[in-house]
């Protein structure tokens, strides 16, 4: 009997893709397409099917920003109050707003950033956590229960997910020092272009300068966005073959996208494109309307700023989930499922019925549970 | 000439060649006998004007060579001295003022810690060396070596170790009136640029290169102080004959102080120039005062990379884009007076990548010329030299020189970025406020750089409007700035926040390194915060920042302090530049424009060319106002007072009177609302004054209906009692109270107490939270992002 339930543990860990066996049909839910160009989109219909969960993914950062806004708005109605005439600091905060009010808006800004600063180690365990959420219900392809799935998925992953973000960091940390510091930042500079010390303000041209900031900006950002995905693919490769190995995961994962790069970064890019599009299509319209509030505007504008915003993140929280979609879909695509040992391989009998023994010859027959 | 000079002087305008070949005649002579140089002023300089308005003269011939690679000048040079200073002088003092980039013991690197702009100064050092110095004339062969007494000297700290001035004894007194020709031999090893002067790689900006006159004034001896961390500089007017030599690599790229007479190959890989500052033109030509130009330093700078882009400025341009400011100073000053400004040849020297802000430094400029020159008067010389420094010799830039000054710019600004016409009309004004008043930079550094803050702020104002705020990414920049900080300082909140973590000692690999997974950087930084969706606009008017930058440090020292005796940098910084700004702003908002433009333009053309004091503005601006300030200008410039005046309403509606009566029978009875109640409201208006400058404030309440009482607190009263109360009972209610409701006193301490409303603006803290929020919630999007 303890055999059996180590066995039922180990089942419950495994994909449910494992046991189907081949040419099972779930109702249309089994079938797999194969990656294409156009994997991103099936990607993001799929994910903007399921509202409950991207609303409340996206509720978080908004909630924990209309946290962060509230003792700013108390603040800006204390400070205005009557002092001022209506509509002379919409716009703009003028120089002697901020002049008379630098020593508390100075205290209101310090304490900000301690907040933000708790908040950014909350929303990355939270991010640690959603992580799960997403790839469980992708993987089960629940149908009803969603929200249920995804918290259980949560906190199934979390920890072995929350290994996983601290390589994450290390990973970012070292793309820094060589990007920034003593390697590339000093010595590749110096002895690829002859950057002395890697100062910048060495070369003879600012245009130079400019390119070499964008060379090693550029740089980091490709890295960071590399990270990302490769972070994504090992979440999805230790979800969808229930492994707990983060540091194992994330060696095979690479090898995976260093062989298939195009059917793994196909999706993602077009997923980044998509990202860029909501980022710009909304930013800048937002930052003309930003911009040009003045003393004759009204709520209304604050209120479709702030739509602005809302809807940026909705459809960014979309396209966040959406990758781990795409991730799913590509790795079925990419990685064998491990061998599990079929408990059942010496019986016979349908799933649900009683399994017979093939081959026992002290018994002659045994009922499985 | 490239330009069409216009007439100069009213005279001239009406061509009156006899009056100019005796003005020129008289001026030449006068060299020689030594008078005063104030000249037939056709504004009459006044008599109450202290009578140190005599300045002695100087005319300097140098020939100097700077060998290739090393950046070292030979040179000699010929100093011809006129000593008006009413009293003999025994002695010669000199300024070297490259030796303050010898080593770090001088005096000017010690003050600022070792440290040249925050960089530790390790290399490229900076030394002058006087080979020889003889007084008398050589072609007469009565020449007298005066090296032998050759002195450091170091009045100001003792500072052995500083070589920044010396002095030398004659043989025989100069005596008043007097001339002696003074002949040095030097060589000059310019240092590696960082600051004001100097060369980075072919670039070059010579100034101080050659050893240079102290002014000697009456009753004070030799003025010529060391080279401090944040003086500046003080010489004689006069003119110069300038030959430099270089490897020709330079053809064509070397500008400097004055106009090019001539240059040439010379063979043997040799490159000359020559330059006169001033003109010959302007040398012989009495400009609207009356007096003939002369400058007073001679700078040059030369790098093969420059591009030398040429324009114009007219002032008829000008005055039709601003025609209103044109109107409002004729009849400040009188209809008489004519505004005409001389055409001037604009020369903009400036690298190629950055050719297409070239005409944004001659837009500048020339709007520089313009105001300036309408409100203080013409700039004389027929040219000026606009340098924007190479990419790395930033240090080079912001530096004021006679008709040569450097700025400095960055690549991808915007105008109303103001980079770089700020640093631009600023540099640019000092051609009047140091380069044609021509106060001690060292002892009263506020009378040109407080001076030329306030007047450069009224020209960006005028010329680009408010200066709105960017935020740089990847050396990209975004109009709006972060409102709120997206993570705390210090290390425990760096590391909560993934920015940063300090590996601690005991790691022997890492030892004092730090792990940065989400440090700062450019694009990252740019998708973190999606600065279109995040940024909250912040513009700036420059005559309010002015403000700003005084409330900084108001209170340390008196702002008629010399440099180096204030209590640290920031204070310097303080009362040199935006407060002395500040108080002129508010003297304006005092006296009136119109006065207050009288009293300017009549220092500024008393004491052109010559050495003002701060006594000698307060008297000249008093005379040519009209007015006496002499209270404002000793509680303002020479004492630390500040003042916050605020105001506090209580607004209620009358109720009709109730209660037991008595009435004539002598029964008390409830008394009965009649029609004759009052229906009205009553307000209670407290003003009060903080601190100790009391001045003249105007109170304005505002009524439903658009009623307005406007009510002066005088200075006499504030300094009887420090509050008063109003009190109104009208039929219709307070709308609002304001405090100085126009905007004149710029030294208000807190402005936010010097108004009140009726109505609470209800929208403007909702819009700042939900900036709040989008600057946030992005961030924090992202921040789940690195999570999973």
């Amino acid at each position: 009997m303890e055999a059996n339930r180590e066995e039922i543990v180990d089942a419950a860990e495994t994909p449910l893709s494992n046991y189907l066996p081949p040419g099972y049909d779930l109702g249309g839910i089994g079938d797999e397409p194969e990656p294409t160009q156009w994997t991103f989109l099936t990607a993001l219909r799929v994910t903007l099917g399921r509202p409950p969960l991207w609303l409340l993914t996206a509720a978080v950062p908004i909630f924990l920003a209309i946290l962060m806004a509230l003792p700013w708005f108390a603040w800006f109605q204390g400070s205005i109050g009557n002092n001022y005439e209506i509509g002379s600091q919409l716009g703009s905060l003028d120089a002697n707003f901020r002049q008379d009010h630098a020593e508390s808006l100075g205290v209101l800004r310090t304490q900000s950033g301690v907040v933000a600063s708790w908040l950014a180690l909350l929303l990355g365990l939270i991010g640690v956590f959603t992580a799960g959420g997403w790839l469980q219900v992708f993987l089960e392809r629940t149908e009803g229960h969603s929200v249920h799935r995804f918290i259980y998925g949560g906190s199934r992953y979390f920890w072995r997910f929350f290994r996983l973000a601290i390589l994450v960091l290390l990973l970012l940390s070292a793309g820094y020092f060589v990007i920034y510091r003593d390697v590339m930042g000093a010595g590749l500079l110096e002895r690829l272009f002859g950057v002395e010390d890697g100062d910048l303000k060495t070369l003879d041209s600012e245009a130079t300068a400019r390119r070499y900031t964008w060379l090693l900006d550029g740089t980091f950002l490709l890295w960071f966005g590399l990270v990302m995905t490769w972070a994504d693919y090992t979440r999805t490769r230790m979800a969808f073959l229930g492994t707990r190995s983060s540091l194992w995961a994330g060696i095979a994962t690479f090898f995976t996208l260093l062989t298939r790069p195009i059917t793994a970064f196909r999706p993602m890019l077009g997923l980044l494109a998509c990202e860029v599009l909501v980022a710009v299509g909304l930013g800048l319209p937002a930052s003309s309307l930003n911009h040009n509030l003045d003393a004759t505007s009204g709520a209304s504008s604050v209120g479709t700023l702030f739509a602005f915003s809302v809807i940026a993140i909705l459809l960014r929280t979309v396209i966040r989930a959406a990758r781990y979609h795409s991730a799913v879909q590509v790795t079925r695509e990419l990685v064998e499922p491990l061998g599990v040992d079929d408990p059942w391989d010496d019986s016979v009998g349908g799933p649900g019925g009683p399994r017979y023994r093939v081959g026992d010859e002290e018994l002659d027959f045994e009922v499985s549970i | 000439m490239l330009r069409s000079r216009l007439p100069r002087s009213p005279q001239v305008g009406r061509g009156s060649l006899i009056g100019l070949l005796l003005l020129a005649s008289w001026s030449t002579a006068k060299i020689s006998t030594g008078e005063s140089d104030s000249g037939p002023d056709f504004q009459a300089v006044p008599e109450a004007v202290r009578a140190g308005a005599s300045e002695n003269e100087v005319h300097y011939t140098i020939d100097a060579r700077l060998e290739d690679g090393s950046h070292i000048l030979h040179g000699e040079e010929t100093v011809v001295w006129t000593n008006n200073s009413g009293e003999a002088v025994s002695d010669l003092w000199f300024h070297t003022y490259l030796n303050a980039f010898a080593n770090t013991e001088s005096t000017h690197l010690t003050e600022s810690e070792g440290e040249f702009r925050g960089e530790k100064a390790k290399d490229g050092w900076g030394w002058m060396r006087i080979e020889s110095i003889s007084v008398g004339d050589a072609a007469l062969g009565e020449v007298t070596d005066v090296g032998a007494s050759m002195t450091w000297q170091a009045r100001e700290d003792g500072n052995e170790q500083d070589r920044t001035v010396f002095s030398v004894d004659l043989l025989e007194p100069v005596a008043d009136g007097g001339s002696i020709t003074i002949n040095i031999e030097w060589e000059s090893q310019l240092p590696r640029v960082r600051r004001r002067t100097g060369y980075k790689d072919d670039f070059i900006l010579a100034a101080h290169w050659f050893p240079k006159l102290g002014v000697y004034q009456a009753g004070k001896g030799w003025s010529c102080h060391q080279f401090h961390m944040n003086t500046e500089f003080f010489s004689d007017y006069g003119t110069y004959d300038v030959t430099l030599n270089f490897p020709e690599r330079y053809e064509d790229k070397v500008r400097a102080s004055g106009v090019k007479t001539l240059d040439r190959l010379i063979g043997d890989g040799r490159y000359m120039v020559k330059f006169k500052a001033p003109s010959d033109e302007d040398r012989e030509e009495v400009d609207r005062t009356g007096k003939l130009p002369r400058l007073h330093d001679f700078t040059w700078t030369a790098d093969p990379k420059f591009l030398v882009k040429e324009f114009s400025f007219n002032y008829s341009d000008w005055k039709k884009r601003f025609p209103g400011e044109v109107d409002f100073v004729q009849g400040a000053l009188g209809s008489d007076r004519d505004l005409e400004l001389g055409a001037v040849r604009v020369t903009v020297m400036i690298h190629p990548e950055r050719e297409d802000q070239a005409e944004r430094h001659a837009e500048a400029t020339m709007a520089a010329l313009f105001f300036y020159g309408l409100w203080f008067g013409e700039y004389p010389y027929e040219h000026v030299t606009v340098v924007d420094p190479a990419w790395g010799a930033r240090a080079a830039g912001g530096m004021e020189y006679p008709t040569l000054f450097t700025c400095g710019t960055e690549l991808g600004t915007e105008p109303d970025m103001y980079s770089p016409e700020s640093v631009t009309v600023h540099e640019c004004g000092h051609q009047f406020w140091y380069g044609l008043v021509g106060n001690n930079e060292s002892e009263n550094a506020w009378l040109d750089e407080g001076f030329n803050s306030y007047t450069d702020s009224e020209v960006l104002w005028r010329t680009y409007g408010a200066q709105r705020s960017s935020t740089s990414y990847s050396k990209m920049k975004v109009y709006g700035t972060g409102l709120a900080p997206l993570q705390g300082g210090g290390r425990i909140l760096q590391a909560v926040s993934g920015r940063r973590y300090e590996v601690p000692e005991f790691v022997p690999i890492l030892k004092g390194k730090a792990i940065e997974p989400l440090g700062s950087s450019g694009l990252v930084n740019w998708w973190r915060e999606q600065p279109l969706m995040g940024l909250a606009p912040e513009e700036t008017d420059p005559r309010w920042g002015d403000r700003t930058g005084y409330l900084r440090d108001a209170w340390i020292d008196e702002v008629d302090t010399p440099v180096w005796e204030y209590a640290n940098s920031a204070s310097y910084r303080t009362n040199s530049y935006p407060r002395p700004a500040v108080i002129l702003r508010s003297l304006e908002g005092l006296v009136n424009r119109d006065v207050f433009l009288r009293g300017m333009r009549h220092y500024a053309e008393t004491w052109r060319y010559k050495h003002p004091t701060p006594d000698d503005f307060f008297a000249a601006f008093n005379e040519g106002a009209g007015v006496d300030m002499d209270w404002y200008f000793e509680e303002l410039f020479r004492g630390t007072g500040t003042v916050d005046w605020a105001v506090s309403v209580s607004s209620k509606a009358l109720e009709a009177p109730r209660g037991m009566y008595q009435g004539e029978s002598g029964v008390w009875a409830e008394r009965e609302e009649t029609d004759d109640d009052a229906t009205g409201h009553r307000a209670k208006i407290l003003v009060t004054r903080e601190g100790q400058l009391s001045l003249p404030l105007e109170i304005r309440v505002t009524f439903e209906g658009d009623k307005v009482e406007n009510r002066i607190w005088t200075r006499e009263e504030q300094l009887a009692q420090n509050w008063i109360r109003l009190e109104f009972e009208e039929t219709s209610r307070v709308i609002s109270v304001e405090l100085d409701p126009n905007g004149k006193w710029y030294l208000d301490k807190d402005m936010s107490n010097n108004q009140w409303f009726k109505e609470k603006d209800e929208v403007a803290p909702v819009r700042w939270g939900e900036r709040i929020f989008s600057r946030f919630v992005h961030s924090f999007h992202w921040q789940m992002g690195i999570g999973g």
